[in-house]
């Protein structure tokens, strides 16, 4: 990965989305440097940092989840339901148990993760078997996975819902031995989550980057033609890879199901649209887990920063402008950045390969001169 | 009889006639009249108005080249103009504001995938997000604590639009209804009432079809022949379509693709915009999320109809006709789960007779699990009716995107000069 070729675009696009977001406060109305410095204040104190960073843990496992697909040209756009399933069937088990405190919550967490990879699986196979857009199978698999969540949270025969909870649909409580651990700091708190998503990273990094099965998943990803060609199955890389990717997305709500400071059940007001930032996310980031990074961090910041956007009269939602603008400018900078330096480096090395051919040239001229003269 | 040798309009009626048959048997067989009542299907006309115009909208992008996944952000955008515009202006502005705003989303698709030769999903997803914040923000600005007394706005919601008020066969200008045609709605009804097996059930849907139409669906619908015409009966349409079949010939025969792709986005969005001012003369306001994936439904509509419009109307009616049976009562539900029961044990009899052992074996085992679904239980839950549609697409999905043929260089980025 070269440093400065990552990093140029990404600058370009931030600095493009600020002039972008500005404008849009101008025309609005409001002092745009008003805004900003609003938002920084809520951003800017031990509790929005950490608020931040507990945040930004969601919307990164998110993005692996995206990525990791993507990686092979893979649009798991079904996360958001593969998520809420995984959420209350993890929810579920997690109550349904008892056992000690690290295993407790590693059996939740692995239900959680076969849900999502379980619903992530039938994209996978309608598009193996009848080539069924994923984009497509995916959305229609979110409207079908609130209706599946719906049914089983209502059902008597699975009786899942807490029958001490009236005023909405909650799963039972997850005792103490099955709670992800939260420090706290002088009344701001950091979640465990946060470290869980952090090895998700370095364990998505090596498997991409450093495993054979990873160069395999670049190489269907990046030509899928000469992958195939060179002996990889891509119907059986489709099935792996999204069975990974939901796996990874039973993940995403499961440090708000486990983490005291939250909810601790699985219910009506469990959020429903992390799957989709997790997209954006992801895009932004360039599907590197480093990149992926920095670009939840960023999200979830600006998320907290305009909650701070109410004390000066200006709308919340200038975030999601200043997010919407960001990925949509960063998409084209990305692909634009892309082919230039791609056509640099075709240029360079047709360059090269053109000196060399004329040095082997002179070479047997030589060669020939030298036959000829006894 | 081969079923692949019959094109066009022909296949389009022949599909609609076994479609109303089979729902006449399930009416019949599960007791359920609403099924093929005028209500039901009324209902389902207007709700296949945002997906056709959506999957019209597919159509013109992929058939110049373009996959076009940003419809839903597209529709959406257009919501917030007809909102504004319709708040404003009445009906008409509500049509302008959605084409308006849908051609926004078309321009910004049509500035990335075709200026900028981004990839064209991801391109179009990140409208699809985007698109939410935007108009999150602007009914923040427009909306909120905005309008009359009585009817104010909030971020979610516009205040009140106002429709064209009556409804065909009534004219909204003048002259009153159309005499002759009140007559024969009058008599349809009386035959829907008589419950005679297939007679009834056809009068019901013809009457569901051609009375009692809001006039946002007929002036919209009146869109599917025009992009007919427009796409291949033209010279633009010819350019159009060679710029999806194969750009680089076409520019070396002197057609300009980028300036045709552009036109065909902004033309795209346009039409999902539409979708949305429908959606939004519907409810008389603009509604956060009122979209509810219409845009997707649209593209699936149109994989299902094979990029052509006669059957994307079909597909469309297929999925609406779905959503409107939910709104019934759940023997409603129970009897259509009961009819695509049935459809999957004739098309596993039809697999079987091709000898084609495991994919009938298949259809024939889903079919029986759906029919003794259906005989099991007395009604449907409410939940599993609101993913009937959904479900319903899912399997279309399944079935059809195998054999489809989708423009040859739908979603391949062009970059001038590659004719050399």
């Amino acid at each position: 990965m070269n440093l400065k070729r990552t990093l140029t675009p990404a600058a370009l696009a931030l600095a493009l989305a600020f002039a972008i977001a500005s404008i849009v406060l101008v025309l609005s109305g409001f002092n745009p440097l008003t805004a900003y410095r609003a938002m920084w204040k809520n951003f800017a104190s031990l509790d929005g940092v950490l608020t931040s960073i507990n945040v930004g843990a969601r919307y990164y496992v998110a993005a692996v989840a995206v990525a990791i697909a993507l990686k092979m040209n893979v649009f798991n756009i079904g996360t958001n339901g593969q998520y809420q399933l995984a959420a209350m069937f993890g929810a579920v088990t997690g109550a349904a148990i008892r056992l000690p405190r690290p295993l407790h919550v590693a059996i939740t967490l692995l239900a959680a993760m076969a849900a999502g990879a379980a619903w992530a699986l039938i994209i996978a196979i309608l598009n193996v078997t009848r080539q069924v857009n994923s984009v497509l199978s995916g959305i229609m698999l979110n409207g079908i996975g609130s209706s599946v969540i719906a049914y089983l949270m209502q059902s008597k025969w699975t009786n899942f819902r807490d029958p001490n909870k009236l005023e909405y649909g909650s799963t039972r409580p997850i005792p103490k031995s099955g709670q992800l651990p939260v420090f706290n700091f002088g009344g701001a708190t950091l979640q465990s989550y946060v470290f869980l998503a952090v090895i998700l990273g370095i364990g998505f990094y090596f498997l991409v980057y450093r495993t054979r099965f990873g160069f395999e998943l670049r190489a269907s990803g990046g030509n899928a033609s000469a992958a195939r060609s060179a002996g990889i199955n891509p119907k059986r890389m489709i099935l792996i890879t999204m069975s990974m990717s939901g796996a990874v997305a039973g993940l995403i709500g499961m440090g708000i199901v486990l983490s005291s400071n939250d909810q601790l059940t699985y219910g009506d007001r469990f959020p429903g649209t992390l799957g989709f930032a997790g997209i954006g996310i992801a895009l932004l980031g360039r599907n590197h887990p480093v990149g992926v990074g920095a670009a939840a961090l960023l999200w979830a910041a600006l998320d907290q920063g305009a909650r701070g956007l109410v004390t000066v009269g200006i709308p919340g939602e200038v975030a999601v402008i200043f997010q919407g603008a960001l990925l949509f400018i960063a998409v084209i900078v990305y692909a634009v950045y892309e082919r230039k330096t791609l056509s640099a480096t075709i240029k360079e090395a047709a360059a090269r390969t053109h000196a060399a051919a004329q040095a082997a040239a002179q070479v047997a001229d030589q060669a020939a001169d030298r036959a000829v003269t006894p | 009889m081969n079923f692949a040798s019959i094109t066009g309009w022909k296949r389009s009626t022949l599909s609609a006639g076994v479609v109303v048959l089979l729902l006449a048997i399930a009416a019949r067989l599960f007791d359920a009249p609403g099924l093929t009542g005028s209500s039901t299907v009324s209902t389902a006309l207007g709700f296949a108005v945002p997906v056709v115009l959506a999957g019209l909208g597919g159509i013109l992008a992929e058939r110049a080249g373009v996959f076009n996944i940003g419809l839903e952000g597209m529709m959406i955008m257009g919501t917030w103009g007809a909102g504004y515009f319709g708040w404003h202006f009445g009906p008409w502005g509500a049509l302008l504001g959605g084409l308006l705003g849908g051609i926004v989303g078309g321009a910004l698709l049509a500035l990335a995938t075709v200026t900028f030769a981004v990839e064209q999903t991801v391109a179009g997803v990140a409208i699809n997000i985007g698109a939410l914040g935007i108009c999150r923000y602007l009914a923040g600005i427009f909306f909120d604590g905005k309008g009359p007394e009585g009817d104010v706005g909030t971020i979610a919601d516009s205040p009140s639009v106002s429709n064209f008020g009556v409804r065909f066969p009534n004219i909204p200008w003048g002259k009153g209804e159309l005499a002759p045609f009140a007559g024969v709605g009058n008599w349809l009804g009386e035959i829907e009432g008589k419950g005679w097996f297939l007679i009834s059930d056809i009068a019901g849907i013809v009457r569901g079809f051609a009375f009692d139409v809001a006039w946002s669906s007929v002036l919209l619908l009146a869109l599917v022949p025009v992009v007919w015409y427009l796409v291949w009966r033209t010279p633009f349409g010819l350019r159009l379509r060679s710029s999806g079949e194969k750009p680089a010939a076409a520019e070396s025969l002197g057609v300009n693709v980028i300036t045709t792709r552009w036109i065909a986005l902004l033309m795209s969005g346009g039409l999902a915009g539409l979708g949305g001012s429908w959606l939004v003369l519907d409810s008389l306001k603009y509604q956060q999320g009122m979209t509810a994936s219409r845009g997707f439904l649209g593209i699936a509509a149109m994989i299902f109809g094979n990029w052509m419009p006669g059957m994307l109307v079909i597909g469309a009616l297929l999925f609406s006709f779905s959503q409107s049976v939910g709104f019934q009562l759940g023997t409603e539900s129970r009897a259509l789960i009961g009819a695509v029961g049935i459809t999957f044990l004739l098309s596993a009899l039809w697999t079987l007779s091709k000898r084609k052992w495991v994919a009938g074996a298949i259809a024939g085992l889903v079919g029986m699990g759906v029919m003794v679904f259906t005989f099991a239980n007395a009604t449907v839950n409410d939940a599993l009716t609101k993913a009937l549609p959904y479900l319903l697409t899912l399997i279309v999905l399944a079935v059809a995107s195998k054999r489809q043929r989708p423009p040859a260089a739908s979603g391949v980025p062009y970059i001038k000069g590659q004719a050399g």
